[in-house]
């Protein structure tokens, strides 16, 4: 009984912890993920009278060129979560050895995940201007002799803005498999040793299956990040995804929609087909990532 | 216990769904009566009120003493003017409620980026300020979705008189016009003389046409390596200025696809395909340019004389080589783009007289002198813009931009459509010009396709209304 008392007490206290999180939960993201559902199907403009279109937008949606260019050009993004996990894997294995000055090169690598979005795209964007330090270095190993102008080729924009991304993500995600590696017994890679097995095998064969569950949650977030992705290339290319629209995608055209055109309810159509879209592909990745950990070896 | 908690949190979660789901039909509601009817009833009111108290004095023929009005206080919005300009804006407040005891403003300042934002969250949440500092495409925006004042049915002759015409008519929507213009500046030709010397070019000679420009463009490049100007793409407006329709009289025709256009898409093209212009100008952003020229990387700038200033700031070397003209003409005798501010007032203000009011009074002749008298732009009313001010010039390159400037002023015109939604329309030709400079389009298919689209896209819009 005495037991009991102690539990509900331990619970209340657990719960009144919990509440100021779950409030501004609710009031912060529930509330406008909920009320964004209803709008999907109105023509709301926050000035203008407010009618039901019913399927209206998602039809207008299907229909609209501009909506599937973001949309491909989304999904395209997803190139960057292998990407970004491989070589943050890499990275965390590096880090992961008694080296000297080790503990300067997590503190270095993890300085682009602290630095503010706006000033890294910034600084990106120097970088790939025509009379910036890319070309520059290009031109002088004389692998080109003509600056290549990537933020203005429809064909390279987009991967710039990737390049920003990529250098961003990778200490967050570093540290994170830094964890994940520190938690892997040392026992099973110095027993594979003892058995003959290289420092690749031991990485193969043991490490990165070990590592699975943490690669299902950094792909998972990735892959989120990368359909969401708005900053850099609203700071790089403007809010119209210029130039030709090529690097347009979903968050920043449910943007122009809302802010710049008003559309709010068509906006909220498109934000919602967007969000079913991360909800499959979550799905997905659950299903062919979830085999991981000591699970691998059962 | 755990039943009990996991059952209250349903509830909430439940309670938190209907009422956002209430919410979001009620807002439907709230707009259908906030709207329209609320615009009639205090227009309505405002006016019946001055002709009976018109009528009556009139009728007995003495002088009433006026009655004690109710206070109000007024909500302003401008962009970006505080605080270098606190000074200005507070002094005309004051003045302003000196001479109407009965009224207050209060005034806010948004930056650039924030106004449109806020305001429209203002609006939906049913918080409208009164008078509100906007450009003509916010103000078109606005002005397509009924949200600001008719300023043709509600403010008077008087008011409106005092602006040139072009400008007041730059935020029309058929019969209705929903702002009074404010400030605005034209663009100077500046360039670096000593650019311009290396380049075996005569720096008292800059370029008076299109055609001239190319051909110091392309000397620049061949002989410095750098180039000899950043174009600052706005195909709708130089389409226009060229003397392209765009659109017809009667708002129901598109017409970009004419000899007029073509010749400038090519022109454009070419210089775009040779890199006599760099690259990056496509979708390059405002500060670009300015940044590229007070570096010393391009020879000339063409920019509002208001902004000047900021290379005097940054790169005092550059400023002192800097020299100032006219801008090269798109066409003999045409029109120069006006970056015009206005300011208006929203539908959902409470007070429609008053802030019609004070929105004519920081437009008018005074004030806009005295503003001009502080910072490089020019005024949008006539008297103002006679003022002998503007034909004072120093030898600085910021000060004979203003008389440069003042002297185009009679050729100024913001460029807009006078349709609902235009940019959907313009977006078109956007798209189309980028598609064409970097290869995707000929510029004869570019035009013929952007006229095919946004005849489709002005046929919806004119059938929705």
């Amino acid at each position: 009984m005495a037991a009991s008392k102690e539990m509900r007490r331990r619970y209340r206290f657990a719960y009144l912890l919990l509440t100021p999180g779950v409030i501004l939960l609710l009031v912060f993201t529930f509330y406008p993920i909920i009320y964004g559902l209803p709008l999907a199907f109105t023509n709301y403009s926050a000035v203008d009278t407010t009618k039901w279109v019913g399927l209206k937008n998602f039809d207008k949606a299907f229909h609209d060129p501009d909506f599937w260019i973001s949309l491909k050009n989304s999904l395209l993004y997803v190139i960057v979560v292998p990407v970004i996990q491989l070589i943050s894997i890499l990275m965390a294995i590096m880090v992961n050895n008694k080296l000297r000055f080790v503990n300067f090169f997590r503190v270095a690598y993890f300085v682009p995940v602290v630095t503010s979005m706006v000033a890294a795209a910034i600084a990106w964007k120097w970088v790939f201007e025509e009379q910036g330090i890319l070309n520059y270095f290009l031109q002088t190993l004389g692998i080109i002799s003509n600056p290549i102008s990537f933020m203005a080729e429809p064909e390279l924009a987009l991967y710039g803005v990737m390049c920003v991304t990529v250098w961003k993500g990778l200490g967050y995600y570093m540290m994170i498999y830094l964890a994940g590696l520190q938690s892997i017994p040392s026992e099973l890679q110095e027993a594979a040793k003892i058995d003959g097995a290289g420092w690749l095998q031991v990485v193969w064969r043991i490490t990165i299956p070990l590592l699975m569950p943490f690669v299902l949650l950094c792909s998972l977030m990735s892959v989120m990040g990368a359909i969401r992705v708005f900053d850099e290339i609203f700071v790089m290319h403007g809010p119209k995804g210029d130039p030709v629209s090529s690097t347009l995608v979903t968050s920043v055209y449910t943007y122009k929609l809302a802010f710049q055109d008003f559309n709010f309810g068509y906006s909220a159509a498109v934000g919602l087909v967007v969000s079913l879209l991360i909800m499959i592909f979550t799905i997905l990745l659950f299903r062919y990532t979830r085999k991981g950990g000591l699970s691998y070896y059962e | 216990m755990e039943r009990q908690v996991r059952k209250s949190a349903t509830i909430i979660l439940v309670t938190t769904m209907l009422t956002s789901l209430l919410a979001a039909c009620g807002s439907s509601n709230n707009n259908d009566t906030k709207d329209e009817p609320a615009t009639t009833s205090t227009t309505t009111n405002a006016n019946t009120n001055t002709a009976e108290t018109d009528t009556a004095a009139e009728d007995d023929g003495t002088k009433q003493e006026p009655e004690k009005q109710e206070p109000v206080e007024l909500n302003f919005w401008t962009i970006s003017l505080s605080p270098n300009f606190d000074d200005y804006i507070n002094g005309r407040i004051k003045a302003f409620e000196e001479q109407n005891p009965n009224i207050s403003v209060k005034w806010t300042d948004l930056p650039y980026g924030a106004m449109e934002n806020k305001l429209l969250t203002s609006i939906a949440g049913g918080k409208s300020p009164d008078v509100v500092n906007l450009n003509t495409g916010m103000t078109m925006t606005l002005a397509g979705k009924n949200a600001l004042v008719d300023l043709n049915a509600e403010a008077t002759e008087e008011q409106r008189s005092i602006y040139f015409e072009d400008l007041y008519n730059s935020t029309k929507l058929g019969d209705s016009a929903y702002a009074f213009p404010w400030y605005y500046g034209l663009s100077v030709f500046a360039y670096n003389k000593k650019i311009y010397e290396e380049a075996g070019l005569d720096p008292n000679k800059p370029p008076t046409t299109m055609e001239e420009l190319k051909e110091q463009a392309i000397a620049i490049k061949e002989k410095t390596g750098k180039y000899g100007f950043v174009p600052s793409y706005n195909p709708p407006a130089d389409f226009y200025f060229q003397g392209v329709p765009i659109i017809s009289e009667d708002k129901t025709k598109i017409i970009v696809n004419t000899p007029e256009a073509l010749a400038w898409a090519k022109w454009s093209k070419e210089l775009y395909d040779k890199g006599i212009v760099p690259k990056e100008s496509l979708s390059a952003d405002a500060n670009y340019a300015t940044d590229k020229y007070q570096s010393g990387q391009i020879a000339t700038l063409v920019t509002g004389a208001q902004f000047l200033s900021r290379v005097k700031t940054n790169a005092k070397n550059v400023y002192d080589q800097t020299l100032v003209a006219k801008m090269p003409a798109l066409k003999e005798g045409g029109k120069y783009q006006a970056g015009l501010m206005n300011v208006v007032v929203p539908t959902m203000s409470k007070n429609h007289t008053e802030a019609i009011s004070f929105a004519n009074f920081i437009t008018n002749d005074e004030s806009q002198l005295a503003f001009a008298k502080i910072v490089n732009i020019l005024p949008s009313t006539k008297k103002a813009a006679a003022d002998p001010f503007f034909t004072e010039a120093g030898t600085d390159p910021e000060s004979m931009a203003k008389v440069i400037t003042a002297q185009m002023a009679s050729q100024a015109q913001d460029f807009s459509l006078g349709i609902r939604n235009e940019g959907e329309v313009l977006d078109f030709l956007w798209k189309g010009w980028q598609a064409m400079l970097t290869g995707k389009e000929t510029p004869e298919d570019m035009l013929k396709n952007a006229e095919v689209n946004m005849q489709k896209k002005l046929d919806e819009i004119n059938a929705e209304n």
